[in-house]
């Protein structure tokens, strides 16, 4: 019997996390900028949550910031990723057991994920992705995902080349046999 | 539990790769581990048009695809031109979907397929019988029904229970002969209109420990399968986790009271739903049946069964059903749905009557 799962934490109760939020903690991106971050948000990260987990927060919190070595943790990426936590770190956390994961799957993004991750500049999308995936803050790589997605929804393979800068290595013939394969899928167009 | 398919993967590792050569803003800096993940979140029908972007993608874009549910709320076109092309479109899919574990095709126009093209569709798919297809769906057999109904009127009426005529068996038989060469099957929802013969057809032969991994199920409960159903019970009952019955009518109280019986000897069960259907003359005479069954459910846990019974004194259908749905502490979950003809009223009476009965 899983009676197990009623256990409360101590991470769980929703007022020590809002009171931890508010210890900041400093994150320092491969650039070398240097950012605060609330607690509880910055733990969304599970990279930094192990951190602080094997250093103690007294540590943490007075000693020097948490180094974030990857290339994609750029200073643009670090403050995208620190915005995001920031406003999702109290979401109510995601319960395995029920199978509710396909569900969300498919489920839109909210209002406030769709603006924040629709940034101009692709470069920075990708690396938000990438460093969110290397800080493994698993619900912003989902966003990413999703929104990576929902702008391929409907379009043609050249235009999906274009847009995400994906070189075709397929010689000519390949794609062809590959779209005759596939041509039932474009008769709607 | 049953599906696999489902689980959220939770090992993508960061993709260390990431090759200087690539430009920062091309999808190409990512590696294959991330770069399935992103793929993942698309629908089947971008997978299609998207397999000749990059060699990569050809690769990665369809591993992440378990599932193919074909409703025309979900997938228009697709289901569409299901009905047009249907082998190459099932081919298509058990060919380049490795991972396809589950499918569903509903068919809510109720006209589009016929019993031949249902036979010959699932054919295909148990052809693919190596591939651990783990569930599969049909349209309410009803269709099939209903289309017979209309060329044989009087083969059906006269059929109340097997034998039936002989041309609509042949096409069942196949149908489930090929349902049978899926040895690893977890999971069918196949209804049948009128005649209930799902439960005999697909379990009640030689064939009896054919699905050991047989986990979910659901059905019709009529007064024409409950002696399927208690072979059903026995072969499966020790195995079966989830189960949902709906009760159509023409059950008097000794039917349900079979039903209830077998239910409470299964096991494993973690997960029950009995839903009523319309056309219901007496609520209370169920809710006595289905206190039976409470009681023997819970009989191993008495403690549990009065905490359940002081959660549910007085409380709103409604209310009753997401706590019995919401709580892990259960071992058993009932659900009941009380469709139209039962007014909210009787409904809660039905309810309290099984909690304090």
């Amino acid at each position: 019997m899983a009676d197990n799962a009623d256990h409360i934490d101590g991470d769980d109760n929703e007022d020590v996390r809002a009171q931890q939020n508010l210890i900041k903690i400093k994150l320092k991106s491969s650039e070398g900028g240097i950012y605060e971050c609330g607690l509880t948000a910055a733990k969304m990260s599970d990279l930094v949550k192990n951190m602080v987990e094997s250093l103690g927060t007294d540590a943490v919190v007075t000693t020097e910031p948490i180094i974030l070595g990857n290339e994609a943790v750029t200073d643009a990426a670090l403050k995208k990723i620190i915005e995001w936590v920031e406003f999702h770190w109290d979401d109510p956390p995601v319960d395995h057991d029920f199978e509710d994961e396909k569900d969300r799957r498919n489920e839109e993004l909210s209002h406030w994920d769709k603006q924040f991750i629709d940034v101009d500049d692709q470069a920075l999308l990708f690396d938000v992705i990438a460093a969110a995936n290397y800080m493994d803050i698993k619900g912003l790589v989902e966003v990413g995902a999703k929104h990576i997605c929902s702008k391929i929804r409907g379009k043609s393979c050249q235009e999906v080349r274009e847009m995400l800068k994906i070189t075709n290595d397929f010689t000519a013939e390949e794609e062809d046999a590959i779209h005759k394969e596939n041509a039932w899928i474009y008769a709607k167009d | 539990m049953h599906n696999r398919c489902l689980k959220f993967k939770t090992d993508i590792k960061l993709t260390q790769e990431m090759s200087q050569n690539y430009p920062k803003d091309s999808l190409d800096r990512f590696g294959d581990d991330m770069c399935e993940h992103i793929l993942s979140y698309l629908t089947l029908e971008d997978r299609f048009r998207c397999e000749c972007v990059s060699k990569q993608w050809r690769r990665l874009i369809y591993t992440t695809q378990t599932d193919f549910i074909c409703t025309y709320s979900q997938t228009p076109f697709m289901y569409n031109e299901l009905f047009v092309d249907y082998e190459r479109i099932i081919r298509a899919l058990l060919h380049k979907c490795v991972n396809l574990l589950y499918i569903e095709i509903r068919d809510h126009h109720r006209k589009r397929l016929s019993c031949d093209k249902i036979v010959s569709m699932h054919k295909i798919i148990a052809e693919s019988i190596e591939r651990d297809i783990y569930a599969i769906e049909w349209p309410p057999m009803g269709v099939i029904g209903r289309s017979l109904t209309e060329q044989i009127p009087s083969a059906i009426r006269e059929a109340n229970g097997l034998p039936l005529n002989p041309w609509i068996k042949q096409h069942l038989n196949k149908q489930y002969a090929s349902v049978k060469l899926c040895v690893k099957l977890c999971q069918t929802r196949v209804r049948t209109g009128d005649k209930c013969l799902t439960v005999r057809q697909m379990f009640v032969d030689k064939n009896r420990n054919l699905f050991e991994k047989y986990r979910k199920f659901s059905c019709y409960f009529s007064i024409h399968n409950s002696i399927e159903f208690i072979n059903f019970a026995q072969t499966y009952g020790h195995t079966l986790r989830s189960i949902a019955v709906t009760i159509v009518n023409l059950c008097d109280e000794i039917d349900i009271k079979t039903l209830m019986n077998c239910l409470s000897k299964m096991r494993s069960l973690r997960d029950v739903r009995i839903i009523y259907s319309d056309l219901l003359t007496d609520p209370k005479a169920y809710s006595h049946s289905i206190a039976y069954v409470i009681s023997k459910l819970y009989a191993v846990r008495d403690a549990e069964t009065e905490r359940l019974r002081e959660r549910m004194a007085g409380a709103e259908v409604k209310e009753a059903i997401d706590k019995f749905n919401n709580r892990k502490m259960f071992h058993k979950i009932i659900f009941l749905k009380i469709t139209e003809r039962v007014t909210g009223a009787e409904a809660r009476d039905a309810m309290t009557n099984i909690f304090i009965d």
